[in-house]
């Protein structure tokens, strides 16, 4: 039974094969597939376009928050108002200066 | 190949010409071959339009021309596979609607020997279409270009990307499924169709 079953379907299938034969395609079938073509190439350029526009964006504020926090805190740091040399000075006492021979020594100068 | 290696490669290099040929020459084969995977004639050109729209897309990545034909059933298997799981509990309602009184009345209305020839195909569409829609997606896509389509093993393998020892033992079970189904076909339906396609 079952190998004529196998035999029968064997039939079938060729028969299948003969009542779905190849069909032609509509007219429109090329024109509607270039239009898919392009909708999905604008689609991808406008999803580029939205992404690229994200960005500058996100870079722009990025950069005004960054600028006004700077300005914010040069305001309210006053050590930042004088200059480098100035703060070393203030903060270095006079006898480091000496040890460095940036200046002579009290001794140094009764020996002259 | 239906078409030249060159041409291929000028579609591959993005020639929008060259890609036109190409749809032109396979367009008519792989719409039949979509028409006997998934069995429901409005869609065919739907599915067809997805699998040059995703062979535009994909074009770029073949490797060489020689492996088109491969990479084309290959799209055109994907894209009936993702057409008969979407549409797979939408096609058994319709399939459940077909009454034997819509049969009979097709059958007495049909006078003509084309009408009656028309009607034997029809039948024999739908008795086919109803055997493998009790298989999976899987193995109704298998089966339809082994038997149907008359695919080789080889041919198969390049498409499904796996070995020939794997194919068999897959097409082994998918044909006991469906042979399994054919046994338990309602009788009548079953002879009748079985003799109709005897005759064809």
């Amino acid at each position: 039974m079952s190998f004529q079953n196998e035999r029968e379907l064997e039939g079938l299938w060729a028969s299948y094969r003969e009542a779905v034969p190849d069909t032609e395609p509509s007219p429109e079938f090329m024109p509607k597939l270039w239009q898919s073509i392009e909708a999905r190439q604008r689609s991808r350029i406008t999803i580029w376009t939205k992404l690229t526009g994200a960005f500058v964006s996100v870079s722009l504020a990025l950069c005004l928050v960054f600028t006004i926090a700077s300005a914010v805190e040069d305001r309210l740091t006053p050590a930042h108002a004088s200059s480098y040399i100035d703060a070393l000075s203030e903060d270095t006492p006079s006898d480091t200066l000496a040890y460095a021979h940036f200046q002579p020594t009290a001794d140094e100068e009764s020996h002259k | 190949m239906l078409v030249e290696f060159e041409l291929i490669s000028r579609a591959k290099d993005g020639d929008a010409a060259a890609f036109n040929s190409v749809v032109l020459a396979y367009r008519k084969r792989i719409l039949g071959t979509i028409a006997r995977l998934i069995g429901r004639p409005e869609d065919v050109e739907d599915v067809g339009q997805e699998v040059f729209l995703r062979l535009y897309y994909s074009l770029d990545q073949l490797r060489t021309p020689e492996v088109f034909e491969p990479w084309l059933y290959r799209l055109t298997v994907n894209a009936a596979y993702d057409y008969l799981r979407k549409a797979r509990r939408r096609y058994e309602s319709r399939m459940a609607d077909l009454s034997e009184e819509h049969v009979q009345m097709a059958d007495a209305a049909a006078s003509t020997k084309e009408q009656k020839e028309d009607l034997r195909k029809t039948g024999i569409r739908e008795f086919v279409h109803q055997l493998l829609d009790s298989v999976s997606a899987e193995d109704r896509i298998l089966l339809t270009l082994k038997e149907v389509e008359g695919m080789s093993l080889k041919q198969l393998e390049q498409i499904y990307h796996v070995n020939e020892n794997a194919l068999k033992v897959r097409l082994f079970r998918a044909r006991q499924r469906v042979l399994k189904a054919y046994g338990a076909a309602n009788p009548q339906e079953a002879a009748a169709l079985k003799v109709e396609a005897a005759k064809g």
